[in-house]
């Protein structure tokens, strides 16, 4: 799926449909250079899931988590993480992401999975990048058929 | 009162030992894991984020701090519970917690946040902050206008909805290939440079509120330098100039408004970002003096993560006999100041 952004409002409001797509349990990757709307994008998810917490940028916390309802009134959970200022897979270990990793009651989101291997299984790719104008950006999604291949697909 | 504090929420790994009796705080010990040039105590090796590190810095750095063994002259022990990484957490916690229980000391559990806010408290000066007090707490990880009631009485007034202003200088710093983290690179080339040399937004400035946004800015440098490739250095100097100034602009133009709404009798400066040279001058020249309020910021080296501050933030828990039980301590990643 191809989507092309021309403001962050934009962006955020495609992000908002898209999350109905998505279920429970899968671990979406978010590729794309600085400032190219990764988290204005999980901003857009997390109002779709009906979170109303500010999302804030994991790149210094590494991982946020925000708990939701869902709409049978289970508690779920939203879980931000960003792997930019890491400089080993194993310094991630330190956010406790693999005790969230298979629940069926969480969703993760990571930003800068592209920066090493990361022995995780991605249901989702989405891939940012600069469009020809200062407020467009290219949206690509690519939903990954393989549940056993590792990072990178 | 002696307190022991333990700091291990993000990548340092930090104790102190704190004496005051209330009006003056004096650090005994205040040792920081990645500070410690001694290699010789870890084997070579320079402890860094992972847990297992913090583990193998904690003991070693319990032995420096000649802390007697039966911790006889320890009156409170002090440990960060959140928020944080939470495998790193666990381990300050639970040292924490077997030291209190067999030494039999009360325990405290303090918030990382709150921590930064009482580091104010630690300059000699011989005048300590009184509240209500409004703090910016800025760093890597957070960028907050806090309105402090009185001790342990929060509200967050304003704060970033994106990225933090930290992060937004390690991540221009990046963009200029000043390496990561390079926050403090760009704050010395911005001395070279000319603050005016570029016009970068002020981003939230016209918003009568008390809130941040520095991923717009963050985008802003990086549109600037795809469309004006640097050339010389006195041009990456003019933007880390321009760049740090549009950063303080916002910080102190949105402080000063804050203060007049709430006409707090200390403005508090505190977080890694608060050791920012042109930030503190700013204070210093535009913050200090307005509407009665007075002005402390945070000494540059409790400015980062330390464990006085933990300490500090402690003692004043103690004091209201706040203590918990160390079995049932667990460290709370999510934490919040409020
Ligand atoms: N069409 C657009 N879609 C998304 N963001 C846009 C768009 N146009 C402009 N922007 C701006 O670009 C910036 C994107 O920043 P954001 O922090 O979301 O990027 P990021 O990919 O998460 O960066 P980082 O790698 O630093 O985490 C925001 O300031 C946003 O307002
Ligand atoms: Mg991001």
């Amino acid at each position: 799926m191809f989507y092309l952004s021309h403001s962050s409002q934009e962006t955020k409001k495609f992000a908002i449909e898209f999350a109905l797509k998505l279920s429970m349990g899968t671990v979406v990757a978010l590729e794309g250079d600085l400032g190219s709307g990764k988290t204005t994008f999980v901003q857009g998810l997390a109002e779709g899931f009906g979170i109303k917490d500010i999302v804030r940028s994991p790149s210094f916390t590494l991982m946020n988590i925000y708990p939701f309802q869902s709409v049978d009134s289970e508690k779920h959970y939203f879980v931000h993480v960003d792997a930019y200022r890491l400089d080993s897979a194993a310094k991630l270990e330190e956010t406790g992401l693999d005790e969230w990793i298979g629940r069926k009651d969480a969703i993760i989101f990571i930003e800068w999975p592209e920066r090493f291997e990361l022995p995780i299984a991605f249901d989702w790719k989405i891939v940012f990048a600069y469009g020809d104008e200062e407020e467009t950006r290219e949206i690509l999604i690519r939903h990954l058929l393989s549940h056993k291949d590792s990072y990178p697909t | 009162m002696r307190i022991l504090s333990i700091e291990t929420s993000c990548d340092e790994t930090a104790i102190s030992v704190l004496k005051t009796g209330g009006s003056i705080f004096i650090v005994e010990k205040n040792i920081i894991a990645s500070q410690i040039k001694t290699h010789a105590v870890y084997g070579g090796v320079v402890p860094e984020i992972a847990a297992r590190e913090h583990m193998k810095a904690l003991f070693p750095m319990l032995e420096i701090s000649q802390i007697p063994r039966d911790g006889k002259n320890i009156d409170v022990i002090a440990v960060t519970v959140g928020p944080g990484l939470v495998v790193a957490l666990r381990v300050g916690v639970e040292v924490a917690k077997a030291l209190a229980y067999f030494w039999q000391k009360p325990l405290v559990a303090v918030n990382h946040l709150e921590g930064h806010i009482y580091s104010t408290f630690l300059s000699q000066d011989s005048f300590q902050p009184v509240f209500p007090g409004l703090c910016l707490l800025v760093s890597g990880g957070h960028t907050e206008l806090v309105f402090i009631k009185d001790h342990g009485i929060y509200e967050i007034i304003g704060s970033t909805r994106d990225d933090a202003a930290g992060e937004a200088f390690d991540k221009v710093a990046k963009m200029l290939g000043l390496g990561y983290p390079g926050g403090v690179i760009v704050a010395q080339k911005a001395k070279l440079g000319n603050p005016n040399a570029i016009k970068f937004p002020r981003p939230m400035l016209d918003q009568q509120n008390f809130d941040f946004s520095f991923a717009g800015l963050k985008t802003a440098v990086l549109m600037y330098l795809k469309k004006n490739p640097v050339t010389t250095e006195q041009n990456k100097n003019d933007i880390c100039a321009s760049f740090e100034a549009a950063v303080v602009d916002t910080l102190v133009t949105k402080t000063i408004r804050a203060v007049d709404q709430y006409h707090p009798a200390s403005v508090l400066l505190a977080g890694g970002v608060s050791a920012n040279e042109s930030l503190r001058l700013a204070f210093q020249n535009q913050i200090s003096g307005i509407a009665f309020s007075k002005l402390y910021l945070a000494p540059l080296k409790f400015t980062t993560d330390n464990a006085a501050m933990i300490a500090v933030s402690g003692y004043f828990h103690a004091i209201k006999h706040d203590f918990i039980n160390p079995l049932t301590l667990v460290a709370n990643p999510n934490l919040s100041l409020i």
